[in-house]
């Protein structure tokens, strides 16, 4: 329960500096976005609040809708109104799968997990922190060409039918996968 | 020479998860593999939500956000 606690917090804390970013870098839709993010994981901490126990979305349903949304998002432009309805849209079947209750499996971490566990994060953590130097830097020197952060690399090879279609693919396929341990745990 | 530093930082980082990924799937025992991990975080809803959460939102910046900056 500790450990849970702790996990908690965590995320919390690290959605809260997204959202504080966000606000500092004056982009108002991902402030909110990370506002929304940091309010969910804070009501979901709270257990005493008693929040809706949603049942999972069914798996099959789940990758018909992110089929069809694939194919949706290859042929509407990127960056538009329609795309951004089109990712709100999935928002009420990925709280469906997210929001149910735990597991009422007792699980134990194993040393191998824990270990995994460290490497992944210190991973992550490195990973978000070399895109915040190369952020300051590039605002500070007004050069994202020398200091790339990951959008920069990315955007031009999305910027292609090609590219687009490879990517929207990849984040599809993680999503069904994600809906599928979702699912069995 | 700054750029080849940077880019360098992003593919050493690619390349440790990548490394992390095949050695976790050769000695599952030593460190977990990516999949088993995911499967134990996902039994918290807390972890849940904040995995989906990151999940959509690379979605959305990169095609979704209707006015990027």
């Amino acid at each position: 329960m500790r450990k849970n606690s702790r996990n908690s917090t965590l995320w919390i804390i690290t959605f809260f500096i997204g959202t504080i970013f966000q606000f500092w870098r004056g982009s108002q839709i991902d402030t909110l976005v990370f506002a929304v993010f940091t309010s969910l994981l804070l009501v979901a901490s709270q257990e005493m609040l008693g929040f809706p126990n949603l049942r999972a979305t069914n798996f099959a349903t789940s990758f018909g809708i992110l089929f069809v949304f694939t194919l949706v998002f290859t042929i509407v432009g990127i960056h538009s109104v329609l795309s951004a309805i089109f990712y709100l849209a999935l928002v009420p079947l990925v709280s469906k799968s997210m929001w149910r209750g735990d597991s009422n499996v007792v699980v134990t971490s194993t040393p191998a997990i824990r270990k995994a566990s460290s490497i992944w994060f210190t991973i992550g953590v490195v990973t978000c922190l070399a895109e915040l130097g190369n952020y300051f830097a590039a605002a500070a020197t007004h050069n994202d060409k020398v200091y790339p952060t990951i959008t920069v690399l990315v955007d031009p090879f999305v910027a292609h039918i090609s590219g687009k279609i490879v990517f929207v693919l990849l984040w599809a396929t993680i999503g069904v996968g994600l809906l599928r341990v979702s699912a069995k745990t | 020479m700054s750029t080849d530093v940077f880019m360098l930082s992003y593919l050493l980082l690619a390349f440790a998860a990548l490394a992390t990924w095949v050695y976790s799937r050769l000695r599952p025992l030593r460190v977990a593999p990516f999949g088993q991990l995911l499967r134990h975080m996902m039994i918290n809803r807390v972890n849940r939500i904040a995995v989906f959460a990151i999940w959509w939102w690379v979605g959305w910046h990169f095609f979704g956000q209707p006015f990027p900056n």
